[in-house]
Order: C-alpha cells, then structure tokens, then sequence
C-alpha cells in the first residue's frame, strides 16, 4: 500500500463546495434581485413621476377653460378667483404652492399661491418659474413640465399647459409639492427592499438545499468512497441513486473501484505467488551455499590435512606453530619432531601399502596419546611434529616420552596386516622461547635434538641441549 | 471566492441609487394650435375678391337686441373689418332668423352671423355657402344648454319635470329650446304633452327672470348666460337661488357665412380678418368691448354643427306629429 501523502488533497482544508454553492446561489439572486429590483423600482419611481405630471396637466387642462373664458373677457379678477380657488383645494396626492396664468409672450397675468399665511410677497421666480422656463412654457404647443429642490432640498414638479379654448388664451403654470409621490416611492422602494431580501433568502435557501441535493451530497459521497478507498478499504462504494451526470460518475467511480479492488486483490495474490517462489528460490540457494560452504571447508580442510593420515599437514603445523612463537610474553610451546625408524626399510621389505598403514597407525597412536589442544602434524615421509601450547620442556619431554613407549610397545599386526616387528619412533624435543625465539629456529632445534637421538642409537626422545659456549 | 461575498453589498447601494435625477421635458397635447393666420396687405380684398361690381360687403345680423343696442354692439366690429378689409362693411339687421337666412339666400347679404340652428337652416336652403369662421364666446368655442330649477325644487331628473311650467328662449334658439326639447324627449318627457304649461320668454335673462321670479319651475338657458351673470351681478338676479338639473347637448358657438357668390380668395382673406380679431390683444378688447360675448374667431368646419343638425331632425319629427310649424318657420 503507498504511504499516504498528508499533503496530498484529500487532507485539503477550506470553504466545501456546499458553501461554496451557498454562496455563490445567495450571491447571484441578490444580484439579481438588485438588478431586477432596482430596474422596478426605478421604473416604478419613473411611473410615479409619470403620473404625478400627468395628473398635474390633466388638472391645469381643466382649468385651462375657465381661466381661457376670464381671459377672454379680460376679468382678471375672475381669473384670480379661479387660480385661488385651485390653490387652495390643490390635487390629488399633490399640493399645489403655486399657479399662476402666463400671457403669450410669458409674463405672469395672475397668480395665486396655497400658503399665504407665510406674509410674503410671492413672486414666480421662488417657484422655480424662471425666464426661461416662462418663455419655453408660452412657446410651446405642449404642455411643458421640470423638476426643482427648493431651498430646503424637496421635490417640486412644475407643469405648464397651454389654456387653449379655441384660441391660445395663455398659459396656466403650476408647481406642486413633490414629497407625497416622494414619500410614496421611498415606501415602494424600502418594502421592494425588503421584498427582494425576503425574496432573495427564501430562494437562495432553496436553491442551497437544491443544490446540496442535487450535487454537494453526491459529491460529498464520492469524496468519502475515495477517501475510504485511499485508506485501503476498497470495498467502499458511493452510493448515488441519480439518474444524471453524478450518478453517472458514482456508478464510473463504483466500477473504477471494483475493479481496482480486483486488480489489486490479483496483484496480491500474484506478489504472494512471488515471495513464495522467491523463498522456495531463497531455500534452495541456501543449501547450495551450505553445500558450498560445506565443500570450501573440505577444500580447507584438504589443503590443512595429510591425505594419507588425517591428521594436520606440514602446511597447517608451519601456520598454528607461527601462532604460537614469535609473540612475547606467550607461555613455552614445546615442538616435537618425530620421525618413524628405519621406515625406508619397512617399506623396501613390505611394500608401500604396509608402510602407509603403519604411518596411519602411528599418526593415530601419537594423537591418543596428546592433549586436544596440541596439533599433531604430518612434516613428511615419515617424520610427524607436534606441537604441545603451554608445556615446559620436561612436560614435552615426559609427553615425548610416552608417545615413544605406547608405539614401541604397540603390536602393528593387525594395522598393518602382517608382522612387520617392532616399530620404533625418535623424538627431538626443543622449547620455544627456551630454545628458540622463532619457528625455523625451534624446528631447526628439534630437528637437531631428533638427529641426536637417531645418532645416539634410535627409539628414544631427546631434549635439544643447548651447545656449550665457543 | 471573497470578491464573490461581496456582491451583496451591492444591493444597498444600487437600490439607494434609483433616486431620479432632476428632469424636465413636454407631454405632447392633443389638440396642436392651428397656424396663426397672415395679417397687415395680404388681407386686402382686390375686386377679383368680390363679386364683379360689388364695392361694399354686407354683414347680416340677427336682431337678437333692438336694433339700435346691436348697431352699438356690433358697428366696431364692421368698422374694424373695413379698415383690415380695405372695403366698406355695412352692418345689416335683420328682422328675425327666418330673415337673416332668407336674405342670405336671396344674396342681400354677402357675410352673416348665424347662431347654430340658423346656420343649419341656411346650409340647407343655400347648401354651397361658405362657411368663414366659428364665433368664441367668452373664450370658449361651444357651450351647452341647463335646464335649471330652483334650488329648492324637489325635481331630481328630467322626468320630474312632468306636469311643470317650463320656460324657453324661443323656439329658434338652440340652447334655449332645441337642445333641451330634444334632451327632454330623450329623457322620455313630452315637451308637447307632458308639460304643464311653456312660457317663452324672447332671451336667455328672461327666461333664468322668469325661473327665479317662480313664474315657472324650470329654465332652458345657454350655460354662458350663467358664466356671464356668475361674474355680474349687475343684473340682480339671485343665481343662488337656481341649480343645474341637467345639461343637454354641446353646442358650437355661432357660424359665420358668406354668400356663394363670394370669390373663394375674397372668402380666406375675410376668414382671416375675422381670425385675427380676438381679446388676447388689446386691440381686439376695444374692438370686442361692446360686442356681448364675442371674444374671437376660429376655424371653423361644417361638421361641427352635426349634433345640432340631428337634434332639429329629431325635435322636427316629434313636432310634426302634433301638427306644429317647422322650427325654422316659428315666429317669436
């Protein structure tokens, strides 16, 4: 199984796609809310203003008759009646503060105001009746309307309508109190506001829930089955019952998963398979390198070993004596040279088959007669060394000693086959570092003790004795 | 993500930002002003204007004053249109309406100011005239009849008025006996049969006279009778004392004709001079000062005067069954 990667995405932290979506659903019905919302109400402020003008010419349209006849006849007063008299019971919805009737050329003929409690003289132009509004207004064949902030920052509406009664008698200008139509478009707009809002929230939850339904569960399914997954339980399976490109997806993922379920459980059982064999391989290596081993010791053992004796050969007694002298300090190591008596004799007279026995015959007594730490060695032809560690010369010469009387009184017969007599053996026994301070010394030493006991008459150990001084 | 969050904001400031800015503009009105018509040389009649020979031109009038009253009504008017027309206008009364539309017939008057019901007698004995300009009277360009009660009568429709004394102008006059006989008709009162007793009283002050006095219970009267007397009391009637029961009809003001023979040039430039008469100029105040109600000219079309066609067809028809003269016949 891979090591799970703590970075990798799975241990992600941040906003989900939930609120993400919730988000983004709650953003995009504000915005269109805003915008839809804003539009109405624009519209709606517009429509307002629409009506208010129109319901400002409609009036001044009917009175453009009566004060087109007070005109006609020049009865101003009549005319200051009538402009009063609408002063004072205003519009619908709309206050009016001031109306006034304009002749041709624009001048103001009569004029009344709704308040004139306030003692100030009125004059047109505190209404917004500017020149050149009054001449635009007396000019033309429509009726003319703008928008003014008196002092005080409220809307004002004035609207001019021709008073046409046959002829052009004039024009009738008013200018109404805008903050009714004002105050009802701030109502339409804040109850818009909080509609859209209302509106906004209920849809935007709706939409949520919708979209958690239809995706952040599914997705969120799926995200759990991948992470069961990576966690190596690969059983897991996303349950998505839609019948859409989510379910699709489930059911892609699902067949993704059994498969990969499959290819792995195969992939197991073949790995299994392998260290199976890769073991039995394993086994099977490990008995050929024991055999190896096994025929590298022989082959040590062959190279350390007289092939005629079995005992060690003169190349392992030349190594274990190199051991055991040239070190200071170490305890006597006694060297004894043996060498079989008149052994060429026995060998003319028998044959070599015998002469072999016997020499096996004496490796096997000198060895029963020696401790298990000494090392008997074949040196060649006849001649056998041993080597005793820890033996002073006297021990050495005792052990020499032994060795030479059990072969002298050892009957050969059955060794060797026939009566071949008695077998002797001479012994030089030299003492490291009594005798010697090196090997080729010591053996040149027991050498020479060996000679001296061939010379002075065979079948006996002789200790090296150390020449006088010149 | 966070730039997304944000959006919201937006809201507030976009639905704040809706306050229309200060605006200005016109709405269009139905009824355009017509072209002020040429004035000054362009309106002098050269003979081709008039008929071969004819040096004068004769304004016919109804004699709905005593003659000498209408002579100091009217002579401004003629004078002032002698003096635009560059041709002597002679003023020219006539007996009654029957007169007026009888002269005009007969070419004894070369331009005539007919109330409505006489234009429509004169159009129908003299159906190729040519019709000058529409009168405005007290700046309005038609009126309508009121059939008026005492305050204080308990009549709530036209139907009440059955059994009651009822006042007219005269059977020539059209917002003071035809219009409200049709209306009554229509209201299914019998002005022939139905009715008490009828007065008809020769004006329109006479008649609303007669209705506050108690002579009678109801007066048809031209509603500009009421608008003037409204406005002056000089009269000392008691307006008060008199409501509307009901309107009948809406009647253009009185046609101004002239003759076929008239040159049809010579027609535009006397329908000019007349449109260029009104009280918006004080010119046109003095001219009109003495002249009772008339504030000006307009142009002026035939089918205007259709709703009083069809009224005198239906009060004609409902008189002839009771045997009585033609309305265009009856005598004051």
């Amino acid at each position: 199984m891979r090591p799970v990667d703590r970075t990798s995405r799975l241990v992600r932290r941040g906003r989900g796609i939930g609120t993400r979506l919730a988000l983004m659903a709650a953003a995009v019905v504000l915005l269109t809310m805003a915008l839809a919302g804003g539009l109405l109400i624009r519209s709606m402020g517009q429509v307002y203003h629409t009506e208010a003008r129109t319901r400002a010419a409609s009036l001044l349209g009917t009175l453009a008759v009566p004060c087109a006849m007070a005109v006609s006849v020049n009865a101003l007063e009549r005319l200051d009646a009538y402009l009063s008299e609408v002063a004072r019971a205003g519009g619908e919805h709309m206050d009016i503060l001031h109306v006034a009737m304009l002749d041709s050329s624009g001048r103001v003929i009569a004029q009344a105001v709704a308040d004139e409690r306030s003692g100030e003289v009125a004059t047109a132009s505190m209404f917004g009746l500017d020149e050149p509004f009054r001449r635009r207004a007396a000019n033309s064949a429509d009726a003319e309307w703008r928008e003014t902030r008196d002092p005080a920052g409220h809307l004002r509406l004035t609207v001019s309508t021709p008073a046409v009664s046959g002829l052009r008698w004039g024009t009738i200008v008013a200018t109404f109190d805008l903050r009714p139509v004002e105050l009802r478009v701030r109502i339409a707009r804040w109850a818009l506001v909080g509609l859209s809002l209302l509106f906004a929230a209920v849809l935007g939850i709706e939409m949520y829930s919708g979209l958690s339904r239809m995706v952040v569960t599914p997705v969120r399914r799926l995200a759990a089955a991948a992470a069961a997954i990576q966690r190596g339980n690969l059983g897991a399976r996303a349950e998505v019952p839609q019948n859409d490109e989510l379910g699709r997806l489930a059911d892609a993922f699902n067949d993704m998963a059994a498969q990969m379920q499959s290819y792995t459980e195969g992939l197991e059982r073949k790995v299994a398979e392998r260290s199976a064999e890769v073991q039995r391989k394993n086994e099977q290596l490990e008995a050929v390198n024991a055999q190896l081993e096994q025929a590298v010791a022989e082959l040590a053992r062959l190279a350390s070993q007289d092939a005629l004796t079995g005992i060690a050969n003169r190349r392992q007694f030349m190594e274990v004596l190199e051991r055991h002298v040239g070190k200071p300090a170490q305890p006597p190591t006694t060297l004894l040279m043996v060498d079989v008596d008149h052994f060429k004799r026995l060998n003319d007279t028998f044959g070599h088959p015998v002469g072999d026995r016997v020499l096996r015959e004496v490796a096997r007594l000198l060895g029963t007669g020696l401790r298990g730490t000494d090392l008997l060695a074949r040196y060649g032809g006849e001649e056998f060394t041993a080597v005793l560690p820890a033996t002073p010369p006297d021990v050495g010469f005792e052990v020499a000693e032994r060795l030479r009387t059990a072969i002298s009184h050892h009957d050969f017969r059955e060794a060797a086959g026939i009566d071949i007599g008695k077998v002797s053996v001479s012994i030089g026994i030299a003492c490291h570092p009594i005798h010697a301070a090196t090997s080729a010394e010591l053996i040149r030493c027991a050498d020479e003790a060996l000679y001296t006991a061939k010379r002075e008459g065979r079948d006996r150990a002789v200790a090296f004795r150390v020449p006088p001084p010149a | 993500m966070r730039r997304l969050a944000l959006l919201p904001l937006l809201l507030v400031p976009l639905l704040l930002a809706c306050e229309p800015p200060l605006d200005a503009g016109s709405i269009a009105m139905h009824q355009p002003a017509p072209p002020p018509p040429p004035t000054g040389a362009a309106l002098l009649l050269q003979p081709e204007d008039l008929p071969p020979g004819q040096t004068v031109l004769r304004l016919g009038v109804t004699p709905y004053s005593s003659p000498a009253a209408l002579t100091a009504e009217l002579q401004p008017i003629a004078n002032w249109l002698t003096g635009v027309l560059g041709v002597q206008v002679q003023l020219k009364i006539a007996s009654n309406y029957e007169d007026l539309v009888a002269q005009f017939a007969a070419g004894q008057v070369d331009v005539a100011l007919f109330s409505p019901l006489s234009y429509v007698m004169a159009r129908r004995r003299v159906p190729d005239l040519h019709l000058l300009a529409q009168t405005l009277s007290y700046g309005a360009a038609s009126y309508t009849s009121y059939i008026l009660v005492r305050v204080d009568d308990p009549a709530q429709g036209l139907r009440d008025l059955k059994g009651r004394r009822m006042a007219w102008v005269d059977p020539f006059s059209t917002a003071g006996y035809l219009f409200p006989y049709d209306a009554l008709l229509v209201a299914g009162v019998d002005p022939e049969r139905d009715l008490r007793s009828t007065l008809f009283a020769g004006t329109h002050e006479a008649a609303l006279a007669a209705l506050v006095a108690g002579q009678v219970d109801a007066a048809a009267v031209s509603s500009s009778t009421l608008v003037l007397k409204r406005g002056d009391p000089v009269h000392g009637l008691d307006l008060g004392s008199v409501r509307i029961l009901a309107r009948a009809g809406r009647i253009p003001y009185d046609a101004t004709c002239a003759r076929p023979a008239i040159p049809v040039s010579g027609v535009r430039k006397i329908s000019w001079a007349l449109q260029n008469l009104d009280t918006r100029s004080q010119q046109g105040r003095a001219v009109l000062a003495t002249a009772e109600g008339i504030t000006g000219w307009i142009p002026a079309a035939d089918d205007t005067y259709d709703g009083v066609r069809a009224a005198l067809v239906r009060v004609q028809k409902h008189r002839d069954q009771f045997g009585r003269p033609e309305v265009g016949r009856a005598t004051r």
